[in-house]
């Protein structure tokens, strides 16, 4: 598990991670960066990674596109708590329960473990030694290879809490923490079209050849 | 408030510490390739998937528009490991009964070559001129960091049994546009040393037939007996373990597992 941990985060300076790392991030910062989403990012990851790993959630091209329309629907919702303070006509969507509801932290916490799950089948990996282990045997012993499957996954999570401290060191005020809330979310929803557009693996190309 | 900042910035230190450590770590217990042959820690494998499997037809519905390698060896794989032959091995029961050999379950004839490019560095142009070898079949592209890291395990297991009795088989299948250019292609395969027929699937038709629709991994490999019954599957590069076990399959599969 321990050795998995240490490839999956040596593993975070592939282009590879991105497809995951890119909107679970954005999920954390929309959601304002709680602890509780943190925590929901880093639970769907290894929920997501595992699934992917045993084959228990494959989804074809068609499905992949219409989850992105869920993940940047869930981009958009996890920011509508905010948007009352910003735009005067929202106002009055501040005082709906069901904005109310959207603004609590286990919410945030609970969509982005979802997007995580969702994401983790756009995954297209760069295989280590670990993680070839893992996909090359937990379809058939899927209990076994769970401990180290956590292990890789936890290591990819690396920048997410690393991200999440970040914006809670900093501290910044509510204003700021809004303007970056409302940023991540679009970029959520820019990676969310990506998929939907089918054009996500022509930028992962690219950043990939930009990093050679 | 305070306390929480100062948590938050604790644990930031700590994280950003732990990726830096791992990250300038990275490489210094790189073990070489070739020493990966301490025989203590492999454990017996379940080959994955058995989706390059199919029921035995009359494969080699391959379209080869095979690609003349003029540039490339002359000397090709199969003609070079036929001489050279540099660690000949002869079956033994010792390579039977190796600790290492991984389950070996017979999972029926390979899938065929779907709709290639041609093949380069190879007089053979289909798997079914193989016959009677055993015939590792890698999925891999040259720009994949990963892939570059089984080859120089490749070239070993290459030298100690390429020859009348095995044959490594990589299918190039592009994962970006840059990589769909054969000259490249040669030019990374010299750089790696690899000389084995190297399958050009550059549409990755073969690549996702073998493997499940998008579930395709680079690198991949197939271990075919000699009669091309799929036998062995591991995805991902092989460290030490994954090295042992693959040299120790193919060795039984040679004497005949």
């Amino acid at each position: 598990m321990i050795d998995a941990f240490v490839e999956g985060v040596r593993s975070i300076v592939q282009a590879c991670h991105l497809v995951i790392l890119v909107p679970v991030a954005a999920m954390v910062l929309a959601a304002r960066a709680r602890w509780q989403v943190m925590v929901g990012a880093v639970v769907g990851i290894v929920v997501g990674g595992w699934l992917f790993a045993t084959r228990w959630l494959v989804l074809d091209q068609t499905q992949i596109r219409w989850s992105g329309l869920l993940v940047g629907a869930l981009a958009i919702a996890v920011v509508v708590p905010a948007l009352p303070r910003w735009f005067d006509g929202a106002s009055s969507l501040g005082d709906t329960a069901a904005v109310r509801t959207l603004g609590q932290p286990w919410v945030g916490a609970s969509l982005t473990a979802v997007v995580a799950i969702v994401v983790t089948a756009w995954w297209r990996p760069c295989v280590g030694e670990h993680l070839g282990t893992i996909l090359s045997r937990a379809p058939d012993e899927p209990f076994a290879q769970l401990p180290a499957t956590v292990g890789f996954l936890l290591g990819i999570s690396v920048p997410l809490v690393a991200i999440g401290l970040m914006v809670r060191a900093l501290e910044p005020g509510r204003r700021s923490l809004d303007v970056t809330s409302y940023a991540a979310a679009g970029l959520g929803v820019l990676s969310a079209v990506a998929v939907v557009a089918g054009r996500q693996a022509d930028i992962v190309a690219r950043l990939f050849e930009w990093s050679q | 408030m305070n306390a929480q900042r100062l948590a938050a910035l604790g644990g930031l230190g700590l994280v950003v510490a732990l990726v830096v450590g791992l990250l300038a770590t990275n490489g210094d217990d790189a073990t070489p390739a070739t020493e990966a042959t301490i025989a203590d820690s492999a454990s017996p494998a379940e080959p994955g998937s058995d989706s390059a499997v199919s029921e035995p037809t009359d494969t080699d519905s391959t379209e080869t528009n095979s690609i003349d390698s003029d540039s490339a060896d002359p000397d090709s794989a199969g003609a070079e490991s036929t001489d050279t032959d540099p660690v000949a091995t002869e079956p033994t029961d010792a390579a039977l009964s190796d600790p290492n050999v991984p389950d070996l379950p017979d999972r029926g004839t390979h899938l065929p070559l779907l709709e290639i490019d041609g093949w380069l560095q190879s007089d053979v142009e289909s798997l079914e001129e193989l016959r009677g070898k055993v015939v590792a079949v890698q999925f891999w592209t040259f720009g994949c960091v990963n892939c570059r890291n089984t080859m120089q395990q490749n070239v070993a297991l290459y030298e100690k049994y390429g020859g009348d009795d095995f044959e490594i088989v990589g299918i190039h299948a592009p994962e970006f546009d840059f990589e769909r250019d054969p000259d490249r292609i040669l030019e990374s395969a010299a750089e790696q040393n690899i000389t084995w027929p190297i399958v050009l699937d550059t549409e990755k038709r073969t690549f996702h037939s073998w493997q499940e629709g998008r579930r395709g991994f680079w690198p991949r490999v197939y271990l075919l007996d000699r009669d091309g019954n799929v036998r062995y599957d591991r995805i991902g590069e092989y460290g030490d373990s994954g090295f042992e076990e693959l040299d120790a399959a193919v060795g039984a599969l040679i004497a005949g597992a």
